[in-house]
């Protein structure tokens, strides 16, 4: 864990997708009042792993 | 002879690197005074984040255009989904971040400001917004605080190759042409020296290695750091690397670097400069010189940081790096790589000598926040130093990394270095385990860890524990014990930075990987500059349970520790902006009460509650936070892991778009408030809600218009809306 960034990881076989979701588990929505407030999560928000390095 | 010392992006943006000041400050007291120090990574980071950058980024994305042809689509598949949300988030705010960037970067630099933490939180989220608009302009290519990734890997030559001149998708040619070559024309030096230190600086340096051979082909172009110690020799097996650069120096630069001054002027042969790989000009072989004994760093000159653009970065201090050991004292931990990068051996300057650089910098740049870039403080210097400090009468704060030493950080040790200034010290912690321990070579009791731990923090000093998942042999139960161990003492631990264990190919652990139970690794045929292998391991956990475990951590820290915690804006900027809060509230625990615990506290709801004026709404054809959550839902580690970087393979993405459910639409409304900076997705149903609080109405009439059945559940969203921060 040294203030030196490291080199890029080789790169293993895919593994199977882990999304919940699969194209058959797809159901209908569900009918009625839905009161719901999230922050928007932008995908590149912070990663522990790429703070640690630099 | 001039010289100019460039750091190519991207690295962090809060304060300058080492390397340069320290070479430049050998240079200019060995014969040398024209030295020129250019930090490219700031300077880029100051213009793309610059209104009038970015929107020539909004003009070019044309995000409304190009979200309203997603909108029209009867469904989402993922790869839309992704970019629905970048589009969705740049239509929305982008002209406001666009108008505000340069506020934002004021308030950053700002004595006063700075330290206001709802200001600094919306100046950290406007930045980021800004860097997430500008990379939109060169997808899939992302910049961000931390990390620079584009398609193109760094372990294969071939494609960082291919990097160096996409138009497209490389933000740094335009950047280079226009604000990079002209400041070099203006020096016009005969050597240029490239620091490269992280691999995300490897595609940047090398970028601009070619615009410069290609506007000045006389010019000595070499190129040096911590990532050069670890490829060079592979990558200079790459023959279009000699049309690109003249030299790689290896290891610590200073010498090397004197003697390739004279080697220009002509006083001496290219062969006889150490620690070099050069191309011999008569044979076309690439030849590596002899390497030599590290310098003395006694006989080193303090760091010279003029010519540096030091009111540039962003912070409102000076935070200034300073090395007062070279290598690491203990240096048996398996894990480790220092030797390759820093070379053989460990040496200091003297105590006096640290706090003289200390005076020197003082005085010199008004500085008094000093990060010693070390590996770890050594005993003799955690007794001396602080005596060493306040005998010279220096009113100084500073962080480092330390060793769990069992004999040394007792609580009067820890009391001495708070009282000379130390906030913060992260210790090596890495697991509870002590079988664990053992096997990494750590040398430290976890249990008499704990004591230290406590010591520290009770002397005011901020504790970070480095910690490490996966370790071979490493069972999952293990690891949850660390993690157990880790919220069993928060009271004492303010921050964790944990990382999953990468097995290098120049540690001790990869030549002795048998003895730790690693029977397979597997090698990337096309990553000729690989030095991260991905293994199996005949007992423990496997990598992909390392990984889930890892993300067990992140999330059980994120909500534990007060740090993380926010948006996660103060770790987020690590390297300075947390240590300058630490200072300027005095510790850790003033901190939290003084804003941290301030900040989270919500107030009441009004009997009329009422939407804040400035928030800003656009409605979306689809459910933004569905999309959110479909799309973090996959972790594209645990997929197919890339080093510090988290974009999709484009193979992967297209299953996943064959494979995954599409989305059908479901309006939702997001709201960006332009006070936070914070960005809301509400279903219709809330947005209702939200509309209807006006100020006019009660809460019981904020919910009326809903069926009896329902009414309970809108008001609580009346109460999440308000913990929201978007109302008054």
């Amino acid at each position: 864990m040294k203030d030196e960034k490291k080199p890029s990881e080789a790169e293993p076989k895919p593994k199977a997708p882990v999304a919940s979701e699969k194209k058959d588990e797809a159901g209908p929505k569900k009918p009625g009042y839905v009161f719901k407030i999230v922050p928007a999560d932008p995908k590149n928000a912070f990663d522990f792993e790429d703070v640690a390095d630099k | 002879m001039k010289v100019a010392l460039v750091f190519p992006p991207q690295g962090h943006f809060t304060q300058p690197y080492l390397s340069l000041p320290s070479l430049a400050a050998y240079l200019r007291a060995n014969g040398y005074p024209d030295v020129w120090q250019l930090d490219e990574n700031i300077e880029a980071y100051d213009h793309f984040l610059s209104r009038a950058r970015l929107e020539r980024s909004l003009a070019r994305i044309q995000a409304p255009r190009r979200l309203a042809e997603l909108e029209a689509r009867t469904e989402l598949v993922f790869s839309e989904m992704e970019r629905y949300q970048r589009l969705s988030e740049i239509a929305l705010i982008g002209a406001e971040v666009a108008s505000s960037i340069e506020e934002a970067k004021r308030v950053l630099r700002s004595k006063e400001e700075f330290y206001d933490y709802e200001r600094y939180l919306w100046a950290g989220r406007t930045v980021e917004q800004g860097l997430r608009i500008f990379s939109e302009e060169f997808a899939p290519t992302r910049l961000t605080a931390h990390g620079f990734v584009m398609r193109y890997r760094v372990e294969r030559s071939r494609e960082i190759v291919a990097a160096l001149s996409d138009e497209r998708e490389n933000p740094y040619l335009e950047f280079f042409r226009e604000h990079t070559l002209p400041r070099l024309a203006a020096i016009d030096p005969d050597l240029v020296g490239l620091s490269i230190t992280f691999p995300s600086q490897a595609i940047p340096a090398l970028t601009l290695a070619r615009l410069i051979k290609a506007w000045k082909p006389s010019v000595h172009i070499t190129v040096g750091g911590g990532l050069m110690a670890y490829v060079a020799e592979k990558l200079a097996k790459r023959a279009e690397l000699w049309s690109l650069i003249d030299s790689i120096v290896l290891l610590e630069g200073e010498r090397p670097l004197l003697h390739l001054c004279e080697v220009v002027e002509g006083k001496r042969s290219i062969a006889q400069v150490s620690n070099l790989i050069h191309r011999d000009g008569s044979s076309g072989q690439v030849v590596k010189t002899p390497q030599l004994d590290p310098l003395d760093i006694k006989t080193l000159p303090t760091p010279d940081f003029d010519g540096l653009p030091l009111e540039r970065y962003f912070s409102p201090e000076l935070v200034l790096p300073l090395a007062a050991t070279r290598g690491c004292y203990w240096g048996k931990c398996v894990f480790c790589t220092l030797y390759t990068v820093i070379g053989p051996g460990y040496r200091g300057r003297t105590i006096e000598q640290t706090v003289e650089d200390m005076r020197v910098l003082q005085q010199k740049y008004g500085a008094s926040s000093f990060y010693l870039a070390i590996e770890d403080l050594p005993p003799n210097m955690a007794k001396r130093f602080p005596e060493a400090i306040l005998e010279a009468g220096l009113k100084v704060s500073w962080w480092c990394d330390a060793r769990l030493e069992h004999d040394v950080f007792t609580a009067d040790t820890c009391q001495k270095l708070a009282a000379a200034g130390c906030k913060r010290i992260a210790y090596g912690y890495e697991s509870s385990s002590q079988r664990v321990l053992t096997a990494m070579c750590k040398g430290i009791d976890p249990e008499k860890s704990l004591e230290l731990i406590k010591n520290t923090h009770e002397a005011g000093i901020s504790v970070t524990l480095y910690a490490m998942v996966g370790f071979p042999t490493e069972t999952r139960e293990e690891a949850r014990a660390t993690l157990r161990t880790i919220l069993a003492n928060q009271q004492h631990i303010q921050e964790v930075s944990v990382r999953v264990f990468y097995l290098d190919e120049t540690s001790e652990i990869f030549r002795r990987r048998s003895e730790f139970d690693i029977v397979e690794i597997y090698p990337d045929p096309e990553a000729d500059l690989q030095v991260y292998y991905d293994f199996k391991t005949g007992s423990g956990m496997s990598r992909a349970e390392a990984r889930t475990t890892y993300l067990e951590f992140t999330r059980a820290l994120r909500s534990h520790f007060p740090v993380f915690q926010n948006t996660n804006m103060l770790y987020h900027e690590l390297k300075s902006h947390y240590f300058l809060y630490l200072v300027r509230h005095g510790s850790w625990d003033a901190l939290r009460a003084d804003v941290l615990e301030k900040t989270a506290t919500t107030k009441s709801l009004d009997a009329q509650p009422r939407q804040k004026a400035r928030l800003v709404a656009r409605e979306l054809a689809y459910d933004r936070g569905e999309i959110d959550r479909r799309v973090s839902s996959i972790d594209s580690a645990t997929v197919r892991p890339r080093y510090q970087s988290d974009l999709f393979e484009p193979e992967d993405l297209a299953r996943f778009d064959r494979e995954l459910a599409p989305l059908a639409p479901s309006p939702s409304r997001l709201v960006y408030d332009r006070d936070t900076g914070e960005v809301q997705c509400l279903s219709p149903a809330a947005a209702e809600v939200l509309e209807r609080c006006d100020g006019s109405r009660t809460l019981a009439e904020v919910v009326e218009i809903f069926p009896h059945s329902v009414r309970a559940e809108a008001e609580r969203c009346v109460h999440d809306i308000a913990r929201a921060g978007l109302l008054v």
